[in-house]
């Protein structure tokens, strides 16, 4: 195995003024990170935050538009449902109403009608029954005149053989 | 190792993709149509939307037919053959409580329930009290073999009242026979679609789009019949039937002026709700058969109006004619018999139609000879049909002119060896009661129908101008000579009183068969009738009445006179005939 090369110093007798500005360095290096690592930390938590509260709020705009494309969904789903129950309704009723005709129908009879009106002892109308009137003449007597009642105070007075407006 | 699984979970994740992206391609694109189709039978339901037929009125709005919304019941057997298998049941124990729900022989609902194939229809004309019980029946038991399905009933209130007129509709309620058959097209209606998506129970889907066109209902047809008129002339049938035990009995009443009939019956009749009855085919198309419209008779001697108002309209005879009656005639060497033997010796005109003289009728059609009198036969639509709005109108039998002897005119004019429809006979008597003016015989008045619109159209049937047979003076003097036979003549049985009735009996042998199948005259079987109206000065009402083999009497004056007298005086309470 090949050994690394080694860095041949001439005097190995250390600088004070170097040692003190390395030190220096290293002290500002330190602080340049420290302060670096701080500023990354602190840049770090915010877009954290940012993204925290980005994603917060899109899952509550997606739950809202969630909850309201379901609420809606919902509430037309009833509304169809309710309707077709009442068209289901409507049609229970219209058979009701068609076996109510049927009914009519059949008693509707002429023959029945005739035997119960038998038994009812009803009789049916002749000519000589009913009387013919012409309505586009005058029936009514002429010469006959129509005289107003005499009041009842009328009735007093003259019986009383007063003249009020004497 | 861990790049070789890592390799092999790649490979198989990208073929599971790979089948399942193909599998989408091959859903979505190849086979999208065959699977959306698929997909739309099962949920996707084409519901006819029948039409309503439409009801059959009489002139005043009663109704004589109408249809109404029913049910039927249909079994799936396939269903009930896995339900007897799980539950080790036997059909008998599901027919007895259907049989007596429904009306119906246990037997017959057993034989249903284990017939071979996969459905069968167990009832239909099902009416809703019945459903109702059914339902119960299917919820409390929890069947699923059995399934409700919608229908209709065509009811015809009178039962057999007015049957052969208005005839009947089949099972899927088709007109078959009569008015409902003649007017199928109008009361029937245009059926309507629907298509809709539906879920188990075939109630609609929310969400579903739905497709439909309405049904056009079928129109109200109104006859020219009054209910009342027929019920009383139904009434005068049956008595007439029982009182002179008939094979049958026809009668017809009509307003001259219009040709509308205002009374039809047939007797034997039918119940058109249930024409087959327990019937045998045969007894079926007998009883069914319209005799006023359908058969013809030989008319005898009221025939005889055809005779005389030909030969007045030709001038031939007047009423100032004599004829001399000896009690028979020979023609071409055959004797031809009056029906007094011993002769009405010298006759006027009058007295020729008053004693129905055959010697006298023959002596006239011979003076108007047989060319001009088939043509008067041809006029008043005899030997073919008068186009009266009722299926399978005979046509009658007359002779051809060209081959037509002197016997065959002698015979006619008396109303024998020619046979006629008591329609074409009615005709006949309404042109002579309408100034000779023929407006022929019909029963359709109008047709009428509210649209899904909520409009109204009234469609007016049978308009017609008439046709002029005879002119107005003939008829007026033809009415006058039958006013003679029956209003002046107070010893005929249709003789009123207060009421100028004319007309004329009539007396017919009736052809039948003899040993051999020969065609004869049978001397005890005879066809009595009368033809006329009242009153002569201003006809509006006319009336035939046939009554076919009565056993107590024969002769038409006898017979069928008194009970047109009934008609016309039943006739009189509606209308002014005085």
């Amino acid at each position: 195995m090949a050994l690394p090369n080694r860095v041949q110093y001439l005097s190995t007798a250390p600088n004070p003024e170097i040692r003190r500005e390395k030190q220096r360095e290293q002290e500002e290096e330190r602080r340049r990170l420290e302060k670096s690592k701080q500023d990354f930390h602190r840049k770090n938590a915010a877009r954290n935050n940012k993204m925290k509260m980005s994603a917060a709020l899109t899952i509550f705009f997606m739950a809202s538009g969630l909850f309201i494309t379901i609420f809606r969904s919902g509430k037309i789903y009833n509304m169809q449902n309710e309707y077709v129950q009442m068209q289901n309704d409507t049609r229970a009723t219209i058979k009701s109403n068609e076996a109510l005709k049927a009914k009519l129908i059949q008693a509707s009879s002429i023959g029945d009608i005739a035997e119960k009106s038998i038994a009812l002892e009803l009789v049916s109308v002749d000519k000589a029954d009913y009387l013919e009137v012409d309505l586009t003449k005058n029936n009514f007597m002429e010469t006959e005149s129509v005289q107003a009642e005499p009041k009842f105070t009328d009735k007093i007075f003259s019986m009383l053989n007063l003249n009020i407006s004497n | 190792m861990y790049n070789k699984r890592y390799m092999w979970v790649t490979a198989l994740t990208f073929l599971l993709f790979l089948g399942l992206g193909a599998r989408l391609f091959y859903v979505t694109v190849i086979a999208k149509d065959e699977i959306f189709s698929k997909a739309q039978s099962q949920i996707v339901r084409e519901i006819t939307i029948p039409a309503k037929r439409g009801d059959i009125l009489d002139r005043n709005g009663s109704i004589l037919a109408s249809t109404t919304e029913a049910y039927r019941v249909d079994a799936d057997l396939k269903t009930f053959r896995r339900l007897l298998e799980s539950k080790e049941l036997t059909a008998e124990e599901f027919a007895a409580p259907l049989a007596e729900i429904l009306g119906e022989d246990e037997n017959e609902i057993v034989k249903k329930l284990t017939a071979e194939n996969n459905g069968i229809i167990i009832k239909r004309k099902i009416e809703k009290d019945t459903i109702d019980l059914l339902r119960e029946y299917i919820d409390e038991e929890g069947i699923n073999f059995l399934i409700i399905g919608y229908d209709n009933i065509r009811y015809y209130p009178n039962n057999s009242f007015l049957s052969h007129v208005l005839g009947s509709v089949n099972i899927d309620g088709t007109g078959v026979m009569g008015i409902e058959y003649w007017y199928d097209e109008t009361l029937k209606g245009i059926s309507g679609i629907k298509i809709a998506e539906v879920d188990k129970q075939n109630r609609e889907l929310p969400y579903s789009e739905v497709v439909q066109t309405s049904a056009i209902d079928g129109s109200d047809l109104i006859l020219t019949i009054d209910e009342k008129v027929q019920y009383f002339i139904e009434n005068l049938a049956e008595e007439a039937m029982k009182k002179h035990e008939a094979e049958s009995v026809t009668m017809i009443v009509s307003d001259p002026k219009t040709g509308g009939v205002l009374g039809m019956v047939n007797l034997p009749d039918f119940n058109p709700s249930n024409p087959r009855e327990d019937r045998t085919q045969e007894e079926f198309d007998a009883i069914t058969r319209n005799f006023s419209v359908n058969d013809a008779y030989e008319p005898g001697s009221t025939f005889k109006i055809v005779t005389i108002s030909s030969a007045i309209e030709e001038g031939v005879v007047s009423e100032h004619d004599h004829f001399y009656c000896p009690g028979y005639i020979m023609v071409n060497g055959v004797r031809i018999n009056c029906v007094n033997r011993s002769g009405h010796g010298d006759q006027s005109l009058g007295d020729v139609l008053r004693n129905s003289c055959n010697v006298g009728t023959i002596m006239i059609a011979q003076r108007l000879g047989a060319d001009r009198f088939n043509e008067y036969v041809s006029s008043y639509l005899f030997g073919q049909k008068t186009g009266i709005d009722l299926p399978g109108e005979t046509t009658g039998i007359v002779f051809n002119k060209d081959s037509m002897t002197p016997v065959d005119l002698a015979t006619s004019a008396i109303g024998q060896a020619q046979t006629v429809s008591p329609v074409q006979m009615m005709n006949a008597i309404n042109t002579i009661s309408n100034g000779g003016v023929l407006k022929p015989l019909h029963l359709g008045e109008k047709a009428t129908l509210l649209d899904v619109n909520g409009s109204f159209t009234e469609r007016v049937l049978n308009e017609s101008e008439g046709k002029e047979i005879i002119s107005k003076n003939t008829a007026d003097r033809m009415l006058k000579l039958l006013y003679g036979v029956v209003g002046g003549n107070d010893r005929s049985a249709g003789y009123i009183e207060d009421i100028a009735v004319y007309g004329k009996t009539g007396t017919a042998q009736k052809i039948i068969k003899d040993e051999n199948g020969k065609q004869k005259y049978s001397d005890d079987e005879f066809i009595s009738s009368f033809i006329g109206g009242a009153p002569y000065q201003d006809p509006k009402v006319t009336v035939l009445v046939i009554i076919n083999n009565p056993k107590d009497a024969i002769y038409g004056n006898v017979v069928a006179a008194p009970w047109a007298k009934e008609i016309i005086l039943e006739m009189d309470k509606y209308l002014s005939l005085k």
